[in-house]
């Protein structure tokens, strides 16, 4: 990656332009084609750079209005195979181990899970408790967005 | 919640999951949906004016640029003071999420920076900043990523 990807990433953080030749725009503000802007992009993306180019959504526009944080507590030498089942879940946004706190907070797998209600998801995670076989568990519904930006930047 | 036709949800799929990098790229996208590039631009202004779209662009993997380090903090906030705190926290950079959620441990946020330093550095000042109490602040830092990817299915 060098400095003009760099460019290029930090102008499309804002948003490709709505236009009928978006890359064109951002091409002429660096002085570049825009067939060269395509070609880094899409090395970015082979790269894993840009883990995805396309469309960020808000769920509860289109109805899904519900969102957890499930908190899970895995023995040791279970995590590789609880973590690699819950993920397979598509309802499963995110899903990382996380280090304890411990005699305060001893929940070590965590995924976030997306529905159309609290029911619903309240549904899904007792299909990935049974799958598991993981009996302790903590569902923190999201009552407030406070921010939800992408933790990749370019600054 | 918005109303979207089976045109929007189809055209929500294919700028979800496979924004194709051309220098037309809607002409492309209106021809798999079958409409004109005019009418598939007009409907994904609408879609962004709704906010159903938040933004199209490149999603960055935070580890390749250089953000090498995350965490996951849930701190205990008086029932009054939940606004003006978030306010705070939000107002960091290094901050992407941040959410109420129903727990004793009720604000829940995510930090990332370019190394532990960094990340401790940032974790000091949010702690100074709100005020929150060394027994009321829990970090939960990440070990390893199994999955991420916020993506939804439009079409069934």
């Amino acid at each position: 990656m060098d400095s003009i990807d760099r460019e290029i990433l930090y102008l499309l953080q804002e948003g490709l332009p709505l236009s009928s030749e978006p890359f064109a725009l951002i091409a002429e503000k660096l002085g570049i084609t825009p067939g060269e802007i395509l070609s880094r992009l899409k090395l970015l993306r082979e790269e894993g750079v840009i883990r995805r180019f396309g469309a960020s959504l808000r769920p509860p526009k289109v109805g899904i209005l519900a969102n957890a944080m499930v908190a899970w507590k895995v023995p040791s030498g279970r995590v590789e195979a609880v973590g690699t089942a819950l993920s397979r879940f598509p309802e499963v946004t995110h899903c990382y181990e996380r280090r304890t706190v411990p005699g305060k907070w001893d929940y070590n797998l965590y995924t976030v899970v997306h529905g159309p209600n609290q029911e619903t998801v309240r549904r899904l995670v007792a299909r990935m408790a049974k799958k598991t076989g993981i009996k302790d568990f903590i569902i923190l519904f999201s009552t407030k967005e406070f921010k939800r930006a992408s933790a990749g930047r370019i600054t | 919640m918005v109303t979207l036709d089976k045109t929007d949800r189809k055209l929500l799929q294919l700028v979800q999951d496979d924004f194709p990098l051309v220098e037309k790229p809607w002409a492309e996208v209106a021809a798999k949906l079958g409409v004109g590039e005019e009418e598939a631009i007009r409907r994904v202004k609408r879609l962004l004016r709704e906010g159903v779209i938040s933004r199209i662009g490149p999603i960055i993997d935070a580890r390749k640029v250089g953000l090498k380090a995350s965490t996951l903090v849930a701190v205990k906030v008086a029932e009054g003071e939940v606004e003006r705190v978030a306010r705070i926290i939000n107002g960091f950079k290094e901050v992407s999420h941040n959410y109420e959620r129903d727990n004793a441990y009720n604000l829940w946020f995510t930090v990332t920076a370019r190394d532990e330093e960094e990340l401790e550095k940032v974790l000091k000042k949010i702690k100074r900043k709100t005020g929150i109490r060394e027994d009321d602040f829990l970090e939960l830092r990440s070990q390893r990523v199994f999955k991420i990817g916020l993506k939804f299915n439009f079409t069934e």
